[in-house]
């Protein structure tokens, strides 16, 4: 945060401001990884939606996508990437500052 | 002042580990060999059938404290996965190691506040982790050591406590458990604690606790695959 006030909300990461994909790395943060199944369930969306969220934020490099197995249980495993989680540390810090600052009302 | 949203997902998903029952149920399994093999070794005379049901035994139970986890991903995998997924929780001795970008944005007081709150939840988790194991200790010591029979009572009722105040947060177990206890530990003291002492008490004990977690992950599964059928279509 470069400490301008109003001005530093244009900084705010729009890849990550969309409220789907704000879902996504928000678990995502929260986990070590994840799969396309769990994803879809926690984040309540359509298979397109969150395969096209997820293909932007591959594209971004915020995340990795990869195919393994669990057993003969074939998975799609979602992780961040350090930029991407730098890059949601960095956005949760300007929103914060938006929302925990102070608000004076008119007297 | 309501989790963060990182926090609760967080929290979801140490909860989700549980939210099939496969833990509680491989747990319950372990408990109920070793009671059968205290049991069935007691004044037993030795035979060949007698040394090879210990050996099986011995080699199952050994399997489940070893591979525990290992059992209950390979079950995950063929039920739980596919119908709602797979997710890795965190790893709480690298929550403050594992994202440096943190460690910088500490400086600012949201991110102390946070990291502070990560921290008081993990120091919780581990207080009630310690009071849970010391309950259990205390009364499965005290029931294969006082020969008093309404210790099994006690013990109960302790072991209820501990596993409540363990266990709440992340994986609240069913009424049927916590008051299976102290009905088991009453039961115990009516019934078996006149005839039986010492390590059979704990066999004893141990058996109705297996018992118990084996039925309370056989219902958590039942209700789980109830709510979850398998879908026709699970991969993008």
């Amino acid at each position: 945060m470069s400490g301008n006030g109003i001005k530093d909300l244009s900084s705010l990461d729009r890849m990550i401001h969309e409220p789907a994909r704000l879902m996504i790395m928000t678990i995502l943060y929260a986990v070590q990884e994840a799969d396309f199944v769990y994803l879809q369930r926690e984040c309540a969306l359509t298979q397109g939606n969150l395969s096209s969220h997820l293909s932007k934020l591959e594209e971004a490099r915020y995340l990795i996508i990869s195919k393994t197995f669990k057993g003969k249980y074939p998975l799609t495993i979602c992780r961040l990437t350090k930029r991407g989680r730098q890059s949601f540390e960095a956005y949760s810090a300007t929103l914060r500052c938006v929302t925990e600052a102070p608000v004076s009302s008119k007297s | 002042m309501p989790p963060s949203p990182v926090l609760n997902a967080q929290q979801r998903a140490w909860r989700y580990w549980f939210a099939d029952g496969f833990s509680t149920l491989v747990a319950g399994l372990g408990c109920l060999l070793i009671a059968f093999f205290i049991l069935y070794t007691r004044d037993r005379r030795v035979t060949p059938l007698s040394i090879l049901v210990t050996l099986i035994v011995l080699f199952a139970y050994g399997a489940i404290i070893l591979g525990q986890r290992q059992i209950v991903e390979w079950l995950k995998s063929k039920i739980t996965y596919p119908r709602t997924g797979f997710t890795l929780p965190p790893d709480l001795s690298e929550d403050s190691s594992g994202y440096p970008g943190l460690t910088v944005l500490s400086l600012q007081d949201a991110e102390c506040q946070r990291l502070l709150e990560v921290e008081r939840l993990y120091g919780d988790r581990t207080r009630r982790m310690l009071v849970m194991s010391a309950a259990m200790l205390l009364a499965m010591f005290g029931i294969m050591l006082i020969p008093n029979r309404w210790i099994c009572a006690a013990a109960g009722i302790v072991t209820s406590i501990g596993l409540w105040s363990g266990t709440r947060k992340e994986q609240p177990l069913s009424w049927l458990v916590l008051a299976g206890f102290p009905v088991v530990g009453i039961g115990m003291a009516l019934f078996v604690a006149g005839h039986v002492v010492g390590p059979d008490r704990g066999a004893y004990f141990l058996a109705s606790s297996g018992a118990l977690f084996f039925l309370e992950g056989a219902l958590t599964l039942v209700g789980y695959l109830r709510r979850n059928p398998m879908p026709k279509q699970t991969q993008a």
